[in-house]
């Protein structure tokens, strides 16, 4: 339990094209796009590209790392992705205080390639109190 | 049948169960290390399950991309606990010959709603175009 919102650390992560695989197995989406597939090199990126709910999923992780259980049971989240993920590349997600008010955290986040690139953009908010 | 959605219908209606063999793949493949999901679920772990099964009752994914997600979670889930999901068409338009669709889900367990989200997706070239 916080007293006021809290500072939430960053998480980065390493997203090659083996933990995109073993994402696919996990989610059970082998949708074609994301995996080595003559599929993916004939698509509109002409290479595969990660799953957004993996890039999503290190901002869950980033926010239960502060909140704890917190997170699961009064969490919320709206994102939009910016652009594709291509592996492999480090992903850097970030949450940025914005309002604090009676109890409720409310959090610019965003996950952005080692270029800066945006990859999601979003709100997440919690109640921690 | 893509054409033939409107606001409203109901898409899909599916139970989702998660293991601890399946939350440890989850954990796996995502990288995260947090002593609370031996017991508890983590909530996006429900989400990418039942992004799955919307996607697979789409069948051919061609052309499919995911462009924004909205989840609210209200409760803790246990590995193992039966989840009721409900998945309805919030939104649907046709643009340029490409469906623009957003899902409402809501998750259940027993009577209890647990979590509720919004998937937007956009399919690209599902329609002839020419009157667009």
């Amino acid at each position: 339990m916080y007293e006021v919102a809290p500072v939430v650390e960053s998480v980065t992560r390493l997203i090659d094209q083996s933990r995109v695989n073993s994402y696919a197995d996990a989610a059970r989406d082998h949708n074609p796009l994301h995996l080595d597939t003559p599929e993916a090199r004939a698509g509109q990126f002409g290479r595969p590209v990660a799953h957004g709910m993996l890039i999503l999923a290190i901002v869950s992780e980033m926010m239960s790392n502060t909140f704890g259980l917190q997170w699961a049971e009064q969490g919320h989240l709206k994102v939009r992705w910016r652009a594709p993920t291509f592996p492999p590349v480090t992903v850097i997600s970030n949450a940025i205080l914005k309002e604090d008010v009676d109890g409720i955290a409310s959090y610019e986040i965003f996950c952005e390639d080692e270029d800066g690139q945006k990859l999601l953009t979003g709100i997440a908010r919690v109640k921690y109190i | 049948m893509l054409e033939q959605l409107s606001v409203g219908d109901v898409f899909s209606d599916f139970y989702v169960v998660l293991d601890s063999k399946d939350v440890n793949s989850y954990l796996m493949a995502t990288g995260e290390n947090n002593s609370l999901w031996q017991t508890y679920v983590p909530p996006l772990a429900v989400g990418a399950r039942i992004l799955a099964e919307i996607i697979d009752d789409f069948g051919d994914l061609d052309g499919l991309m995911h462009t924004g997600q909205e989840f609210s979670f209200l409760s803790k889930i246990l590995h193992s606990q039966k989840l009721n999901v409900r998945v309805e068409i919030g939104t649907f338009s046709k643009r340029k010959g490409n469906l623009i669709i957003a899902f409402s889900i809501e998750i259940y367990s027993e009577s209890n709603m647990v979590g509720s989200g919004k998937t937007n997706v956009i399919i690209f070239g599902t329609e002839d175009n020419s009157n667009v």
